[in-house]
């Protein structure tokens, strides 16, 4: 079943890059121009991201639209660092569930907002340097180069055999109908999403119960091990909400610290770039690629300022914690929450 | 508790589990070295032996806590009930090793053989059946055994009527301006054991009683 999913995920960034090119240059180059300021596409990351509660939808969206030719590689990027933002919401979403207990509360909400402070610490370092400097595209034209030196491109080249068809035949089909390049966007968007969620659900139903002992084992243990943890975990339930937010419940206990919950979180940041990695590959197309690879080394390049500067993040969001657990301040960080992470950058998209 | 090992699911709860019988095996050795205790043949480093169990008995008891929380926590109410019920269990066990190591601390107060007089075929009596308990209690919670559960169940009432008459009886028979110190350890010690076996109790209870029942009589089919 896990596979029948992932070849309707495979098919939906095809099906939507395919839309995307329907659409014809005009389209495209609207694409282009709305998120060529970069200040947009950081908001527009963070939005939509916040309102599917999904990074790997978003940023499986970015790739294929990169492999449509729709959204240039400069372009995407910012967005996917919007996405890192955005997917943080799932976290706080859990930890408001123990709001009703003080101490509970102070030490839930803290293992949350960790990840959010990593992500926003890490975007608010590495936009402007990407601006001036590209150094995340650039390392990941480098990683792409190498990745298709070894004939990694081809990885996925079989595929285009059950797929290339099928897309034919949804195209015969809907271009009987009026708005055909419309209609095929969104019902390509609709097999994403569901894909997607299906491919979380199941796959956390596969691996959670089973792995428990050695989430048990190296949770608590040494940070590289945390970190691989996460990383792996992240990985294979191809969700970075879902694992941040399951040891959500375990840091509101007191069985985690944050101390403890960081290297995990910063494990899977990374390991949700295989969902981009994967729809890349699919494409076959080395821009998107590219982009997936953006992803991976913008979390790269965050654990790396953020991992031997991990007091900060973490004191940080001990004392947000404190003040979260304080009785009124308590309704006023859910409400925070939400403003920041909706009602801003909705607001900035509309009135830039 | 057999139904863990037949499947492959909840592996957290299987490792409670058998940090849960750990601990029943760690209170059961602590009272089998106190059976020592009464003859005077313990010395003080033996005792101290014993506080150690009880450290020991806590860790295992915050670790199955854990374990439980982990495991509810990351799978939602996968095997809820044998959770739970290992909350219970683990909370009487850790209770049972504080008592043990209350024991030993009163016969480090009372050093040497400890004569009961004619009270002595009581204690006796007591603390032969309060063994008993133990050993069906961990075979009810090892082998999931029903019977061995209900023995402990049945036990219980009539070794706690016997604790309360004794009580009653040394109330009434020794009064006076003093009273023997081994008369005072012996109280306390009847105490003790009436405690000790009601957690037992519970703990076999959880065995064929339904959840909000646990702690309490089984009820009559």
């Amino acid at each position: 079943m896990v596979v029948g999913i992932l070849y309707v995920f495979i098919l939906s960034i095809n099906l939507l890059g395919h839309s995307f090119s329907l659409f014809g240059s005009d389209f495209a180059n609207k694409i282009l121009v709305t998120t060529s300021n970069p200040f947009l596409g950081l908001f527009l990351g963070i939005l939509a991201t916040s309102l599917i509660q999904s990074s790997s939808t978003t940023t499986a969206i970015v790739v294929g639209l990169v492999a449509a030719g729709s959204l240039s590689l400069s372009n995407a990027i910012p967005i996917i660092m919007g996405a890192n933002i955005g997917t943080t919401v799932t976290n706080l979403l859990v930890s408001f569930a123990h709001a009703t207990r003080r101490a509970e509360f102070r030490r839930a909400f803290s293992a949350a907002v960790v990840h959010d402070i990593f992500n926003v610490s890490t975007v608010a370092i590495l936009f402007p340097l990407e601006l001036y400097f590209h150094p995340i595209e650039q390392s990941a034209i480098f990683l792409q180069r190498g990745f298709a030196g070894i004939g990694g491109m081809n990885l996925f080249n079989p595929l285009k055999y059950i797929i290339d068809p099928v897309i034919s035949i949804i195209e015969r089909i809907l271009l009987l109908l009026p708005y055909s390049a419309a209609i095929m966007a969104v019902l390509s968007l609709v097999l994403l999403f569901a894909s997607l969620a299906m491919l979380v659900q199941n796959l956390r139903k596969l691996i959670v119960g089973r792995v428990e002992v050695i989430i048990d084992r190296y949770l608590f243990g040494k940070d590289l091990t945390s970190m691989l943890l996460g990383a792996g975990l992240t990985a294979v339930v191809q969700s970075s909400s879902v694992t941040t937010s399951m040891i959500v419940p375990l840091a509101g206990a007191g069985i985690l610290t944050t101390r403890q919950v960081y290297p995990f979180t910063l494990g899977a940041n990374v390991g949700t770039t295989v969902t981009a990695a994967i729809a890349a590959l699919a494409t076959s197309d080395p821009i998107a690629v590219t982009a997936a690879f953006s992803h991976l080394m913008f979390n790269i390049f965050g654990i790396c300022i953020f991992y031997p500067l991990k007091a900060f993040p973490i004191s940080l969001a001990e004392h947000i914690g404190e003040f979260a657990g304080q009785s009124q301040s308590r309704v006023f960080m859910v409400i925070g929450g939400f403003v920041a992470l909706f009602t801003i950058p909705l607001l900035v998209f509309i009135f830039w | 508790m057999n139904l863990f090992r037949l499947t492959h699911r909840a592996p957290l709860i299987q490792e409670a589990q058998k940090d849960t019988e750990k601990m029943l095996e760690l209170g059961q050795d602590m009272f089998r070295h106190l059976t020592q205790a009464w003859t005077g043949e313990t010395d003080p480093d033996q005792l101290e032996e014993l506080k150690k169990q009880d450290k020991l008995i806590n860790s295992l008891h915050r670790g199955v806590r854990k374990k439980v929380y982990e495991h509810l926590s990351l799978t939602g109410n996968e095997s809820l009930f044998a959770a739970l019920v290992l909350l219970s269990i683990v909370d009487d066990s850790e209770r049972i090793g504080d008592y043990g190591k209350n024991i030993a601390e009163l016969i480090s107060f009372n050093p040497g053989r400890l004569d009961f007089g004619k009270y002595q075929e009581t204690f006796e009596r007591v603390w032969n059946q309060s063994t008993e308990m133990f050993e069906n209690t961990i075979k009810a919670i090892r082998d999931d055994d029903e019977k061995s559960a209900l023995k402990v169940m049945e036990a219980y009432v009539p070794i706690s009527n016997t604790v309360d008459d004794l009580i009653e009886r040394m109330f009434k028979e020794e009064s006076g301006d003093t009273i023997k110190r081994e008369y005072v350890a012996l109280m306390l010690l009847m105490r003790y054991f009436k405690r000790v076996d009601a957690h037992l109790k519970n703990i076999a209870s959880t065995v064929v009683n339904p959840f909000h029942r646990i702690g309490y009589k089984a009820k009559s089919k």
